[in-house]
């Protein structure tokens, strides 16, 4: 028998009939489908024991206690700590995303200084080496940007500047710096404000986004919702905080400091008095400059509603009234009228300080930097700490050698000479000493949770290396120590392995005086000159002035902030008329030093006559997830001083709307 | 046998063809061999050693179950108390540009005594394998990448704890039928201990782990249990076969 | 129709008089359940020249949000606009219309605590339960997860990674439930009688203000067996009988009947 075609067909059918009788077709079918299911560029788990580690987290500007987890010790999520007052098991948006920001290819990877226009490694030793020469050679002409205010590391930073002979520390403008100057400064007050949210009955936010942005941000809303206060929001925006407090009160941002005296208007003629020097000239210049007709005719709100609020605070057995913002005057008038009410202001003291030459927190929030900034200073070298003076600053920020310490690129570190990566504070010991509104002292230490993967220094500890290179005696080697020391000093239970808790008792705040002829000068509502005014507002999900969007937050971000890479303001069906733009059109908003394009977006709860535009967007250095989107509203602010206090504020910022 | 009917045997043959490549030359080109990254004896700890299961694969408190033990739990006998100071000695040894582990390639005797009093074995195999743990992950702080004969994959959440439980007993009771999915020896040799109802069995008598047997294509194991495997137990014991009950 | 009875029915109760729309939940459920941050340009792709980008965040018709929060308005003019938040998980409703849709059976409701399970690798991507969700708590995968060069060092452990052309949604955080099991199984407790608060999603877990309260619905210990039955308590788009066993609160009038949809003179 040949091998023909027919015996090749006959043998075909027969090896195609025998595969079926064995495990290959159905095996194979099987297993390419389970293959199909292990694409190599899936992602694949990693199990171990769980593990939540107790840690402080930075990115929001009061700082959250969090709870770090981690799987076979590595960190992947961040939630709030059950045992800290300050989150109660709450977190904010930003630092929920802890852990992906720390783990973000946009950190910095190790030290670098600017050889013309581009970046070279260099090692510590050398960025150490070449700061010292630059300060060396600055002769005290050095500064101190700090956007931390809460850490022992200001201290560090401070008593440092304090060894170079220079005074020249500053915080980033906050509404804690306008508290601590209102009420430390301009009244003589000691210690901190705090704001009884817990034990208050009443509770008037005179702009504070109490629930959003401001303040000790999960505290409050954690108090918010366990207790049964009544809360009203006073402000331009019917903000995120409006959305669930009892009554939303529209009042223009500079108009602040006359609607808080428009209330204690009402409430000197019920007889409340305080005992301070000042009192008979706080009387007169509230009863005459700020009856109820001339508060409505200087900012719009009718005498029924301060009266009405008024009635409320008077009824209230504990109210509160809590200001925000730059304003130093609007801060002014909020603590006369708290201590008018004998209600839930408190005083905070400070902890004692561990670095003999650094600056006490009252005294850190002293300075102006906007101020300072304005008056074309130009400092031989700046420290920028945890900071971004470059993006968050309405002026241009000058100096002669920059350095930025900064965890991942931003726009201040792409400015810089020399940029000195950070640990993030997962990695590093660091702590958060009563952040500005809570009620009472709370300290929190934390310790690293996280192993260092890149070549990065915690800043205070490269600056107590280089006060020993510069024989500058801070007291301290390392910065583990300063913690460890200023844990002790507080009285709180620290361990080096979990970190650290105190909480203390609060005062009864006393002042010299009720600041009375900083109000008569101060209070009047000051606007500027464009079409409309702008009232820009914050949400933690889009960043804050020191952190840019976080890599989960865009798909969080509403189409009501950005479109695409267009930011969104929002006004009132009022004010687009008037403006002559309609929902969806894009419009060119300019003021101050700059511009900004933007959607319009209708919305009734917004002043007629006021854009509300959102602070956080605009980056130009950074990762996809910041970079592009958006425009930068502090670049259209208008930086003015405030008659009296002096204080640079941007509130009656105006902008002129041109449809694009 | 006219021309036209001839077919028959070329068919036989194909099919007989078709039947020995699909029965014995496929099944095994299938699977590949890996060896377990360190050759770990459970003859020398469980033996030797009289140490017991639970003390490297045990319940944690939150009650998820530590299968493979870390360099933590190892580091109970096997401590390195100065890692650096061991790999400064290897590097002494193999040169700043060698690699660690080239030091494994030379006699016991030519290495660093930092490195050598650390071994615990006598055995030269098992000192081979200690030094192996010990050069490649204990000393560089990195975990040992154990291969897990029974991994399933990430959609699979399957609770030790939940089966801790499970007796022979109580399949006996039942009546259930595991044929086809588990050895009928160990139906039959029942004992405390029911791991041997998915894992390996008489893993704890090895003093060289079996090989992994991957597959080529999914590249999991060949033991690695079946969803039908799992629903046909969970069906005869009157568990919930609803998908999230092992799914995530 | 029939509804598939449980012992225990694990419910949400969100009060969206304490919701304040600040997205922790958002940023807590992506990083609970591994969905990867939204990356337009794809390093794998060597034929990027010729392909369109990924999708960008503010798109939001192709973003993964098992919990997403509205805005609702109550449409009024200045000054007597009022807004609200509504944060939506999927409802798990007792009734699905996703369920009875799916041709493979990749999504059932079985399992005791009555959560509706989407197990991923059976899934077709055929979208059929997306259409039948009037919630729009379900999302198809237009891109496989891709994370930024070191954000995957660690993902969670609780959440399998979904390729894309699968449909997937919120699971109630599922692995919790695994977990809080094993524990009382640990500590010698029931494991089907789980004490309230033993297991929460992770939105519940991070809400700042507390507006979210997770537990079994059946459990008279548990508080959200009460909330639910509140005279403020309601549920969306009732009158279509799914039965939703995640319920809403909330003391302003205009907000629940947002809720459900309803045109004045309509019957419900």
């Amino acid at each position: 028998m040949g091998f023909d075609r027919r015996t090749f067909i006959q043998a075909s059918v027969g090896v195609t009939v025998g595969i079926l009788f064995t495990p290959v077709p159905w095996k194979l079918a099987d297993d390419v489908s389970i293959w199909t299911q292990n694409w190599p560029w899936i992602p694949k788990l990693k199990y171990g024991e769980q593990l939540d580690k107790p840690a402080v987290s930075k990115l929001c500007d009061s700082g959250c206690a969090v709870n770090v987890r981690t799987v076979a010790g590595n960190a992947f999520g961040t939630e709030g700590n059950v045992d800290n007052p300050l989150s109660r098991g709450g977190i904010c948006p930003i630092c929920a995303n802890g852990v992906q920001v720390m783990n973000s290819p946009n950190r910095v990877k190790g030290p670098m200084k600017k050889v013309g226009d581009t970046f070279e490694p260099v090692t510590w030793d050398d960025a150490r080496a070449l700061l010292a020469d630059k300060l060396a050679a600055g002769g005290g002409k050095v500064a101190v940007i700090s956007g931390d205010q809460t850490g022992t590391a200001n201290e560090v930073f401070s008593g440092f500047l304090a060894g170079l002979g220079s005074e020249d520390f500053f915080q980033m403008p906050c509404d804690m710096q306008a508290a601590s100057r209102a009420y430390n400064g301009v009244m003589g007050g000691a210690g901190q404000v705090g704001y009884d949210l817990e034990n208050a009955d009443y509770v008037l936010l005179a702009g504070a986004d109490a629930f959003e942005s401001w303040g000790p941000t999960v505290s409050n809303m954690k108090t918010f919702s366990a207790t049964a206060a009544k809360y009203v929001f006073a402000g331009p925006v019917q903000t995120r905080t409006a959305s669930v407090t009892a009554r939303w009160v529209p009042v223009p941002e500079e108009g602040m400091a006359a609607f808080i005296l428009g209330i204690a208007h009402h409430v000197l003629k019920a007889g409340k008095s305080v005992a301070a020097a000042d009192f008979a000239k706080f009387r007169s210049v509230v009863m005459d400059g700020f009856s109820p007709a001339k508060v409505e005719a200087a900012i719009g709100v009718k005498s029924a509603v301060t009266a009405a609020l008024a009635q409320d605070l008077l009824a209230a057995s504990k109210p509160v009234v809590v200001p925000s913002g730059l304003s130093v005057a609007a801060a002014n008038a909020a603590f006369a009228l708290n201590l008018l009410l004998d209600g839930g202001m408190v005083s905070v003291p400070e902890f004692p300080k561990v670095i003999d030459s650094a600056l006490s927190v009252s005294q850190r929030m002293e300075k102006d930097l906007l101020a300072w900034v304005n008056k074309g200073s130009n400092p031989a070298v700046a420290l920028v700490y945890e900071a971004n003076p470059v993006y968050a600053l309405p002026e241009e920020f000058k100096a002669g050698f920059l350095v930025s310490f900064s965890s991942v690129w931003d726009e201040t570190s792409e400015k810089a000479d020399l940029v000195l990566p950070a640990t993030f504070t997962y990695e590093r010991f660091d702590d958060i000493q009563s952040p500005y509104g809570i009620a009472k002292p709370v300290y929190t230490a934390g310790v690293p949770v996280s192993r260092k993967f890149l070549d990065v220094m915690t800043p205070a500890d490269f600056i107590l290396g280089l006060a020993a290179k510069m024989d500058i005696d801070l007291g301290f080697e390392t910065f583990a120590e300063v913690i460890a020391a200023k844990a002790e000093a507080v009285g709180a239970d620290y361990d080096e392995e979990v970190g650290g808790f105190f909480e203390g008792e609060t005062v009864v705040p006393e002042v010299a005086t009720l600041g009375a002829s900083v109000l008569a000068r101060g209070a009047a509502p000051v606007r500027g000159t464009g079409a409309v005014s702008l009232a820009p507002y914050s949400q933690l999900i889009i960043g804050s002035q020191n952190v840019a969007t976080t890599p989960n937050a865009p798909c969080v971000i509403s189409n009501n902030q950005l479109v695409g890479t267009t930011m969104v303001v929002m006004m009132s069906g009022m004010t687009a008329q008037k403006l002559g733009v309609a929902a969806g059109d894009k419009v060119k908003l300019s003021g101050g030093n700059g511009e900004a394009t933007a959607l319009v977006k209708l919305n009734e709860g917004v002043l007629p006559g006021v854009v509300a535009a959102p602070f956080g967007f605009g980056h130009t250095v950074g990762d996809e997830f910041s970079k592009g989107k958006g425009d930068n509203v502090y670049k259209i602010l208008t930086v003015r001083f405030e008659a009296a206090t002096g204080a640079s504020v941007w509130n009656g910022s105006t902008v002129n709307v041109a449809k694009m | 046998m006219s021309g036209r009917c001839g077919g028959v045997l070329p068919f036989f043959l194909g099919f007989l063809l078709a039947c020995i490549v699909g029965w014995a030359v496929f099944p095994p080109l299938l699977y590949t061999d890996v060896e377990q990254p360190v050759r770990f004896s459970h003859k020398v700890h469980v033996e030797g050693q009289e140490m017991e299961c639970d003390s490297c694969h045990f319940f944690r408190d939150d009650g998820s179950y530590a299968g493979f033990p870390t360099n933590e739990q190892c580091a109970e006998c096997h401590a390195v108390d100065e890692p650096e100071a061991v790999v400064e000695a290897v590097r002494g040894v193999v040169g700043e540009d060698g690699k660690l582990e080239d030091i494994l390639k030379l006699p016991v005797d030519e290495m660093p005594e930092e490195l050598t009093e650390l071994v615990q074995s006598g055995d030269e195999a098992d000192v081979k394998a200690e030094l192996d743990y010990l050069v490649k992950y204990a000393i560089q702080g990195k975990e040992v990448p154990w291969l897990n004969y029974q991994a399933q994959p990430d959609n699979v959440l399957f609770s030790h704890k939940a089966h801790e439980g499970l007796t022979f007993e109580m399949l006996k009771e039942k009546h259930v039928d595991l044929s086809g999915i588990v050895d009928d020896a160990v139906m039959e040799q029942g004992g405390d201990y029911n791991c041997n109802l998915c894992h390996l069995k008489d893993i704890e008598k090895t003093d060289t782990p079996p090989a992994f047997q991957r597959n080529v294509l999914t590249t999991y194991s060949k033991i690695t249990m079946k969803m039908w495997q799992c629903e046909r137990c969970h069906a005869q014991m009157g568990q919930v076969n609803a998908c999230y009950v092992c799914h995530k | 129709m029939q509804t598939k009875e449980f012992k225990v029915k694990w419910g949400m109760v969100i009060d969206i008089d304490k919701c304040t729309g600040c997205g922790a939940c958002m940023v807590a459920c992506q990083v609970e359940n591994n969905i990867a941050p939204m990356t337009a340009k794809d390093p794998h792709n060597y034929v990027q020249a010729i392909t369109t980008d990924r999708d960008d965040a503010s798109n939001k018709l192709r973003t993964l949000t098992w919990m997403n929060v509205y805005e609702l308005s109550n449409g009024k003019s200045f000054p007597d606009h009022e807004v609200a938040y509504l944060p939506r998980p999927c409802m798990q409703c007792e009734n699905p219309a996703c369920v009875p849709v799916c041709p493979v059976v990749a999504t059932d409701k079985n399992e005791e605590g009555g959560i509706v399970s989407q197990i991923y690798p059976r899934c077709i991507g055929c979208r059929y339960c997306m259409a039948a969700c009037p919630y729009h708590a379900r999302y198809f995968n237009w891109w496989d997860p891709l994370y930024p060069v070191g954000m995957d060092k660690q993902l969670s452990p609780a959440a399998s990674p979904r390729p894309r052309g699968v449909v997937e949604k919120c699971s109630f955080c599922h692995t919790r439930f695994q977990q809080a099991k094993d524990l009382a199984r640990q500590n010698d407790e029931d494991p089907n009688n789980l004490p309230d608060g033993a297991y929460v999603t992770a939105c519940t877990e991070v809400c700042p203000t507390g507006a979210i309260t997770f537990g079994d619905l059946n459990n008279p210990e548990h508080a959200v067996h009460d909330l639910a039955k509140g005279p403020n308590a309601f549920r969306l788009l009732e009158k279509l009988g799914l039965h939703p066993q995640v319920y809403y609160v909330s003391k302003r009038e205009w907000v629940r009947k947002q809720g459900d949809n309803y045109k004045a003179g309509d019957k419900h």
